[in-house]
């Protein structure tokens, strides 16, 4: 189990990777989004993987999955939610202003 | 606990925090309200930062938990020499880029100011918080406010310039999650403090990920200190975020190098065994290619700004350079040279801004342009603020200079030292005295007049100016407060003990 | 494509143990995605050229560089040895911060000034945004490539009543969700997300002109005094001699309600909560209104469903 969400972690990243260096705004909108994606998991599986054992505390109960990362993850999520938003907005508006969707702005 | 005096490490975040609040609810009101209360918030700032700095004077390591949990399990606001007297700058920094601001350069957009206090409430966090997880969260802050008033008054350049920053800004955030998450899946724990301890005791198994965590984590703190080869996005973005907002972000890169001090000597520092000394050679290499690299971008400005803003580049390698040296002098020296290169390159953004504006059309660009009014004043402040920049004598940058050479003498990479500094030191002279001549002496006959300044406009500057002549006159006091930092960071164990050791307050109402 | 990967990775966190994450995941992808449409919407129509063949191969060898030293990390990781702080967090949560839900306490209580700089960069992100969308013109197209006029139908009468029938639940929903965060999966931020999906609902199903008058697009202020709630809560242990954000709770007994545990982190939620909805329709509506806006005169009360 470990080995194949390394490989999904993996994967995400090396497409993020390749999407945010791509010329056009919105692939690389898409790519910092994958990113996120890929460092959200990387955080949560950084407290083991644990299955059925939710960290909400119930009589009777020893296991539970580290909540930390979790906590983290969420504050993460948002972050990057705001973030998100901030750049396409960005792009929208460098697309209003240079005319047209290319990061540096000139056409190849 | 209890009494005010306890509270003093949070308010230099609280302050701006609700001052920003404040002006984001007051948004339609007039002008003079927002300036007033914004000009307020800088000024209960800079009274709250030297309360800090008074009480942190005396070697003690203040520690504020937040929510009243425990270190490592809460996070915790820790205010030593160093923390407290960057707070300090920055609300220098704030007060006089405040009062450049409200001359007129914070009408560009409502919201100039609301994002001005959300940026030293970022600043202020990162350089106070004990925790590494707190410190991407206020490294964010700091970032996304700052995407804001490099976009204030879009326009095409700014769009272009704002694109590239933000995307390389968000590649590093990211970076830096990955670097606290493998630190957290190794160690087990977030605090700085605690972190230290449980590398000191670090089994051999784990030291290469350890490693590869830690220059994760400094290649996010080069990223934002703009060491070579990641200072590119620096000059595009300082020059058309606007001399106004450029002024404050002098600041920034300086918020990495704190950083980098900050977790190698707390973290990876003497006790730390097999990864102790993990990047000073980099440093070093990196920070006098980046002086280099910064003086190349200077000679081959065509616009005052972007000069300005690769002389930042040549600041920040020369002081990533003097904590690449290492050891007590040279982290003195560095430090030194941080607090009056900050404050330098800040009246030096201002002083762009009153050239521009005078000269009209011809801007900051380096050519001949209108005779300028009053071209002995500006070319004075400038002058001045070019000798101390520069490091030539009697300035700040000299006395700055001279002990970084200085405590490189004895090791192996003086000559390299030596040299770079001084040749590039030389050339950014020679760039300077032209971009001077060109722009206060030279006239093109067929400019029309030139508008007189306000003489308002050159009171910041010129104050700047006066605290870079404080700073040779005062420079033995100052060195040892410098002194005093150095010595108090690379003997982490007082730190570490009061971090670790200190106990909330018993509760009322415990169950 | 994007919602797959987010639907899949909202997967994984239900998977192993975190339906907290799962849940704001989901709420955060759609809202995401309505943004990201919103936002292609805007953008040339033409498929981009491709870059050229040298430059392609190098950015897929950095990719796979990168992807696979990632890979590396997390199973090199995954595979040591684990001691954390953690079971501090399970042993305290009941006894000091008063919620059975490990993460959300560690959220409001236990790292509490995390979520404040959260929150605090959200409201930072909707001034910039607010900022960058004045004067914002922008050439929505009016017509697809084959010349098809977009949206010209009206609003869907089904889609439209039932709209308004699910404000006022998802309105009780989220305050549901709101109370519960602090003993079971839920909380301040899928609240907030929750309530501002269910208006910019308003907003497709009845169309601009409609809900406008109806529904003051200037939410701007809620964003504000979410903030201010969430530290003034915080200030409020200032006044009884604690540290900023320390939390209280206790158990009251009001009639009819019976047993009701309320902790002061319930309203550093609701601060959170507004900053949510705050930003969320702020952005989204001023989007959606870019392109209504020159729409409507192309369309005089097209978007009238009465």
């Amino acid at each position: 189990m470990e080995g194949l969400i390394a490989a999904i972690i993996g994967l995400l990243t090396a497409c993020g990777i390749y999407l945010v260096l791509r010329a056009r705004t919105f692939p690389v909108v898409m790519g910092l989004t994958l990113l996120s994606y890929a460092v959200n998991l990387f955080l949560f599986v950084m407290g083991r993987l644990n299955i059925g054992v939710p960290a909400i505390i119930e009589p009777d109960r020893a296991q539970y999955a580290d909540p930390l990362p979790q906590a983290l993850v969420l504050t993460a999520i948002v972050i990057g939610f705001g973030m998100t938003a901030f750049v396409v907005v960005l792009a929208l508006r460098a697309r209003a202003d240079l005319g047209n969707d290319h990061v540096d702005g000139k056409d190849p | 606990m209890s009494t005010l005096p306890a509270h003093a490490v949070i308010a230099p975040v609280l302050i701006p925090l609700l001052t920003g609040i404040l002006l984001v609810l007051l948004r339609g009101s007039a002008t003079p309200l927002r300036r007033t209360i914004s000009m307020l918030g800088v000024q209960a700032l800079l009274g709250a930062s030297f309360w800090l700095l008074l009480q942190v004077q005396s070697g003690e390591v203040l520690v504020y938990q937040l929510g009243n949990w425990p270190a490592p399990f809460g996070i915790v606001l820790v205010a030593d020499r160093l923390a407290a007297g960057m707070v300090m700058l920055t609300a220098v920094l704030a007060l006089f880029a405040m009062m450049h601001a409200i001359q007129g350069s914070d009408r560009r957009g409502r919201q100039y100011h609301a994002l001005f206090q959300f940026q030293l409430l970022g600043l202020n966090g990162a350089f106070l918080t004990g925790d590494l997880f707190n410190l991407f969260v206020f490294f964010e802050i700091l970032l996304i406010a700052s995407y804001g008033l490099l976009l204030h008054g879009v326009g095409a350049a700014r769009s272009r310039a704002g694109l590239h920053y933000v995307i390389i800004n968000l590649v590093g955030s990211s970076l830096f999650l990955f670097a606290v998450g493998t630190l957290y899946g190794l160690l087990g724990t977030l605090n700085m403090a605690d972190l230290s301890v449980r590398v000191a005791a670090l089994g051999t198994a784990d030291v290469g990920l350890v490693r590869a965590a830690a220059l994760l984590l400094f290649l996010v703190f080069a990223l934002k200190a703009a060491l070579a080869p990641l200072h590119l996005w620096l000059p595009g973005a300082y020059s058309a975020a606007g001399p106004a907002s450029a002024a404050i972000f002098a600041i920034m890169t300086k918020v990495g190098a704190y950083a980098i001090l900050r977790i190698e000597t707390l973290i990876f520092g003497t006790e730390s065994g097999p990864l102790e000394g993990l990047i000073e050679p980099w440093l070093l290499v990196l920070g006098l290619v980046t002086i280099a690299l910064g003086t190349i971008g200077v000679l081959a400005s065509r616009r005052l700004a972007v000069l300005i803003s690769h002389l930042v580049v040549i600041s920040a390698g020369t002081i990533l350079t003097a904590f690449g040296i290492g050891g007590s002098a040279a982290l003195s020296a560095g430090l030194y040279y941080t607090f009056q290169s900050t404050l330098v390159a800040a009246a030096l953004f201002m002083l762009t801004e009153n050239v521009a504006r005078t000269r009209g059309s011809y801007a900051d660009e380096l050519r001949a342009g209108p005779m300028l009014p009053a071209a002995n004043v500006l070319g004075g402040l400038f002058l001045v603020l070019a000798l101390a920049v520069a490091g030539l004598p009697p300035l700040s940058g000299f006395v700055g200079k001279v002990l970084i050479l200085e405590s490189s003498l004895g090791t192996v990479s003086a000559p390299w030292v030596i040299s770079i500094v001084l040749i590039t030191s030389l050339f950014t002279v020679m760039a300077l005295a032209r971009a001077g001549s060109t722009l206060f002496f030279k006239t093109d006959t067929h400019a029309g007049e030139a508008t007189l300044p306000n003489a308002a406009y050159l009171v910041p500057v010129s104050a700047l100016a006066l605290i870079s002549l404080l700073f040779v006159i005062y420079a033995q006091p100052i060195y040892s407060f410098a002194a005093a930092a150095t010595e108090q960071i690379l003997q982490p164990e007082a730190y570490i003990e009061t971090v670790l050791s200190a106990k909330p307050l018993p509760r009322a109402g415990d169950h | 494509m994007l919602s797959v990967v987010g639907l899949i990775v909202a997967l994984i966190f239900v998977k192993f143990s975190a339906p907290d994450l799962a849940l704001t995941q989901l709420s955060v992808e759609m809202v995401t995605i309505v943004l990201l449409l919103l936002a292609l919407h805007f953008l040339p129509w033409t498929t981009p050229r491709e870059s050229s063949l040298p430059r392609k191969l190098r950015d897929g060898a950095l990719a796979i560089t990168g992807g696979g030293l990632t890979a590396t990390l997390t199973w090199a990781v995954l595979t040591r040895p684990y001691e954390s702080i953690s079971h501090w967090f399970l042993d305290n949560s009941v006894p000091g911060g008063g919620g059975t839900n490990v993460v959300n306490v560690i959220l409001v209580d236990f790292r509490g000034f995390d979520t404040l700089g959260e929150i605090t960069v959200l409201a930072i992100a909707a001034v910039g945004i607010y900022m960058m969308m004045r004067d914002l013109h922008l050439d929505a197209p009016e017509a697809d490539q084959e010349g098809r006029p977009w949206s010209s139908d009206r609003h869907p009468l089904i889609l439209a009543t039932f709209s308004r029938l699910l404000l006022p639940l998802a309105l009780m929903v989220a305050v549901f969700i709101l109370l519960r965060g602090h003993n079971l999966p839920g909380g301040g931020f899928i609240a907030g997300l929750i309530i501002a999906v269910a208006l910019v609902m308003q907003y497709l199903a009845n169309g601009i002109a409609w809900t406008q008058p109806r529904l003051s697009g200037e939410l701007h202020p809620l964003i504000g005094l979410g903030l201010l709630t969430a530290t003034a809560t915080g200030l409020g242990s200032l006044y009884f001699g604690y540290p900023f954000l320390t939390s209280a709770h206790d158990h009251f007994h009001p009639p009819f309600l019976g047993d009701v545990e309320l902790a002061t982190a319930m309203l550093f939620d609701l601060g959170v909560m507004m900053v949510v909805i705050g930003i969320t329709v702020v952005i989204l509506i001023r989007l959606g209104s870019i392109s209504a806006g020159h729409r409507r005169t192309l369309l005089p009360k097209n978007g009238e469903p009465h």
